[in-house]
């Protein structure tokens, strides 16, 4: 079947294999419609019986092959497919930029700059780093090693086979799952996403060529939602589940899967950012805005990184409102460097009557104010004084809410503490003790991630990704003690504790 | 006595009702001016958001320019020009169990006559044209189960006023609701009575898949219609409007042209029913055969106007988009004469695909006919940053589980 695009990647002998069996796969085909834009993609659908073999195929290829790898060659092969995505002459690069933007229509510029966020954050240093951070000894996956804490040797493993299933529509997100399993040596099988289902096969053919062995443990497909009995044969192959998803998506594949299977879930979140008053400088003001604007405006507001909402205290040189007025014109200026996604007239609409009805509250003397919300419905910049946190309706969406102090952000935040993710902070330069006053109330708040503004779109390998150690999660260890715990003591007493 | 609400009202009610429509178009013009004046000045909240925005009537010289209030507004502001005490009726729109987000629609004795001045010119030109009565059965409650419904309360006026002996409304959600209705149908097949099926586009879809169970087809009187309203917006069955044709033509034996469609709104007191079907033609999308029936396209009646807006282009609404390219997808935004005491100029979110048709063509009024293709939903696959579904999918499954 000819379509523009594919959504799928199996290594050439899974491929060859599945042929031969009948009813073990089938294809189907996509329409997206952007404007002007139109793309057919190919999705590669696996029945059950095809599921089976696959995941099959996929662990003894870890066993025979990821296995014989060192941490080091598969960190090199991995950052080598990075490097390449950043070269702007890459024909895989310029080919995903065009084929992921007809299909979301988010702007060619900002796919690419997607792309480049997330391949920067994927070098060969920070790979490692991310074990270093998660594992100690990076070459424990590797072999024994000396452990410094204990009088013996440490090993660690991944599973055999790691199942990811991914959702939402933003560029380039999935291939952090595949690192992260190839990084603890474990195969992976995804079901891409209806929403970006392009950037994977494209990942998968580059790495093929970098590395043929590391791709054959690689497998991208799909099954369509009422397929539960190939879902069923996937949660009932793989030996560790990672989730994207809504909450009803989320609890949904808790329930279905085997009561063993360890899982990993990333949810949909709410990301926030604080400005203390003490950032609130003149001098300052232009530049903060800037980094601000840019946070709400990557991934046009869609990310589960994305902030929705911005604190600002009061008392500060520069009022809450003044401040939104900079943040406007730092919206037009990120607009032209980064253009909005290309909606579709229901998501139009659905701003339309979002922005009347602010235009109306405001007019009726609510506690709003509509900073800026140009017509052609490219951003929107709000002050309100609700007193209640809300998930924004989507698109660049800038809400202010002036707060008197950090409690009084603890408390608004405290409904969404299951759902709260990344949060920007600023402060003045002589407010390091608020600083540390404000990261702890976020902290305990359930906030896993807090940044300087301008950076909330490039998350770190090293960061407990939605607060939990994603590496460690699918480790499993192996410990060689040579001494018992009281001959440690003894040992002990030479050593510094 | 509000001398300048009824002075307005007998110039719409007589607008309404004039037989000869020459000059209708710079009288609709102007009486819409007038609408638009008097309601900037008299309601509230309307008022300030054309100050918000900087329309108000000094700047408006033609209706095309008149500020469409969103329907959503209705569920949040008191969207009417008179003080409490005037207020005879409240509708509200159904589709959700939570008070807050309904729409309301008010109207005081006089606004409810004109309504019924509308309900019954546009039934008796587009349900009835051939002037015969017939035994209304109505699929739904009656106003007195049901006083918040504007459709309810439209469907009792045509009993009323086009209803033979035995015209009345039945429940139809039980079998035995619907074995009743069987028997109502049946009379009227035996007594040679011509007989009008009105209710929901579901109502009447649960009947014939009721008599399809049985495998039974009737073949109702000469004379017989079927009216459904509101289609199949927002549910978990969508069947294209031809299947539900056939489907009529089949169970009860009535030809297309008696099978119409009504487009009902608690924001507007008019309704839009489809235009007679064969005059008009009106290429399918999908690419199906010249053998379907003709779509049925919908035309606001004379004292109506609708346009299809782009919400993707700023400004989509003015005179431009009256010669915008013939065939235009967008959402549909109404300017109901009738909408006296609330805003006569509403933005909705139903998404449709029409048609600019001129007076030249033949069809008087010009403006778009359309036709509905669903609510303006957000189905389309989003990010992961969370949403307002989200919480409430968690909270239903917080206090489930």
């Amino acid at each position: 079947m000819l379509t523009d695009a594919i959504s799928w990647w199996l290594p050439p002998e899974l491929e060859a294999k599945l042929n031969l069996v009948p009813d073990s796969h089938f294809e189907i085909i996509r329409q997206y419609e952007h404007g002007a834009q139109s793309i057919s993609v190919g999705f590669k659908c696996l029945t059950p019986m095809g599921m089976t073999i696959a995941c099959e195929f996929l662990k003894e290829k870890r066993d025979a092959v990821l296995l014989t790898k060192s941490i080091d060659q598969i960190a090199g092969a991995l950052d080598a497919a990075s490097e390449q995505w950043l070269d702007p002459a890459f024909e895989h690069r310029s080919r995903a930029i065009r084929w992921i933007s007809a299909v979301t229509g988010f702007s060619s510029e900002m796919v690419a700059h997607s792309i480049d966020l997330e391949m920067k954050s994927s070098r060969r240093q920070h790979l490692i780093q991310a074990l270093r951070n998660e594992i100690g000894n990076p070459y424990s996956l590797d072999d024994f090693q000396e452990n410094p804490n204990a009088c013996g040797f440490t090993r660690a493993y991944g599973p055999q086979l790691v199942g990811a299933i991914f959702s939402s529509n933003i560029p380039a997100l999935p291939h952090l799952e595949v690192m992260r399993a190839m990084l603890l040596k474990s195969s992976c099988i995804g079901r891409v996403s209806a929403g970006e289902p392009i950037f994977l096969a494209l990942y998968s053919r580059a790495l093929e060529k970098i590395d043929p062995d590391i791709a054959s443990c690689l497998a991208v497909v799909y099954w369509q939602r009422e397929a539960v009995d190939t879902e069923s044969a996937f949660l009932n192959s793989v030996d560790h589940l990672v989730a994207y998803g809504g909450d009803s998506q989320i609890q949904r594949l808790m329930r279905a899967r085997p009561p063993g299977l360890n899982s990993t879930w990333h949810g949909h979140r709410l990301g926030v950012a604080y400005i203390t008053r003490g950032a609130l400088s003149a001098s300052g003001i232009t530049d903060l805005a800037r980094k601000i604007a840019y946070d709400f405006s990557i991934f046009d507001g869609q990310a589960c990184l994305c902030p929705q909402v911005c604190f600002v205290e009061r008392g500060g040189e520069i009022s809450p409102r003044r401040f939104a007025e900079t943040c406007a014109e730092q919206m037009i200026y990120w607009k032209d460097i980064l253009p909005p996604q290309s909606l579709s007239i229901s998501a139009a609409s659905h701003r339309y009557h979002t922005r009347e009805i602010y235009l109306m509250r405001e007019s009726m003397g609510e506690p709003v104010q509509v900073v800026d919300a140009p017509e052609d419905l490219s951003f929107t910049v709000l002050l309100e004084e609700s007193g209640r946190v809300e998930p924004s309706p989507g698109g660049r969406f800038l809400r202010i809410m002036p707060v008197e102090d950090s409690i009084e952000v603890q408390r608004l935040l405290k409904p969404l503490a299951n759902h709260l993710q990344c949060a920007a902070l600023a402060c003045g330069t002589d407010e390091s003790v608020r600083m540390s006053e404000v990261a702890a109330k976020l902290a305990s708040a359930g906030v896993s991630r807090i940044v300087p503004p301008g950076i909330m779109g490039t998350p770190s390998m090293m960061w407990h990704h939605d607060g939990q150690a994603c590496l460690a999660k699918m480790a499993r260890w192996c410990d060689i003690e040579l001494l018992s715990p009281e001959e440690m003591l003894e040992l002990g007493s030479d050593r510094d504790p | 006595m509000d001398l300048e609400l009824s002075g307005l009202i007998k110039k719409i009610a007589d607008f309404i009702s004039a037989k000869d429509s020459s000059g209708s178009e710079s009288l609709f013009d102007s009486l819409a001016l007038e609408v638009f004046n008097f309601q900037y000045r008299r309601i509230e909240p309307y008022r300030r958001m054309c100050d918000r925005i900087g329309v108000t009537p000094s700047r408006v010289t033609s209706w095309t320019h008149i500020p469409a209030v969103s329907t959503r507004a209705f569920r949040l502001f008191r969207m009417f020009s008179g003080e409490d005490k005037y207020v005879a009726r409240i509708f509200k729109s159904s589709g959700t169990t939570d008070p807050a987000l309904r729409s309301r629609a008010y109207f005081s004795r006089a606004g409810l006559e004109v309504m019924d001045l509308a309900i019954m010119t546009n039934a008796a030109k587009r349900f009835f044209p051939d002037g015969r009565s017939c035994r209304l059965l109505v699929l739904g409650p009656d106003p007195a189960k049901a006083p918040d419904s504007i459709m309810s309360y439209g469907m009792s006026r045509l009993v009323e006023k086009f209803g033979l002996e035995g015209s009345g409304f039945l429940a139809c959600h039980s079998q035995v609701d619907l074995e009743l209705l069987l028997e109502a149908v049946n009379r009227c097949v035996a007594e040679s009575i011509p007989v009008a099926i009105m209710g929901s586009s579901f109502a009447c879809l649960n009947f014939f898949e009721f008599l399809a169970a049985r495998d039974s087809r009737l073949a109702l009187s000469s004379g017989s219609r079927l009216l459904h309203a509101g289609g199949f917006k927002g549910r978990t069955r969508e069947i294209p409007v031809h299947a539900f044709v056939a489907m009529a033509s089949v169970r009860l034996g009535l030809a297309p042209e008696r099978v119409v469609n009504l487009l009902g709104m608690t924001e507007l007191a008019s309704q839009i029913y489809d235009q007679r079907p064969a005059q008009f033609d009106f290429t399918s999308r999908s690419g199906d055969s010249h053998n379907e029936p003709a779509f049925h396209l919908k035309a606001p009646p004379k004292w109506m106007r609708t346009l299809i807006v782009d919400p993707r282009l700023p400004g989509d609404s003015d005179e431009g988009s009256l010669m915008s390219p013939v065939e235009k997808k967008g959402i549909l935004r109404h300017f109901d004469l009738a909408n006296i005491e609330r805003p006569l100029a509403v933005q909705s979110e139903d998404l449709a695909a029409g048609r600019l048709l001129s007076a030249a063509q033949g069809h008087p009024p010009p403006g778009y006919v359309f036709e509905i293709l669903g609510r303006a939903e957000l189905s389309e696959p989003r990010g992961c940053s969370l949403s307002s579904e989200d919480l409430c999918i968690g909270l239903a499954a917080a206090t489930t589980s």
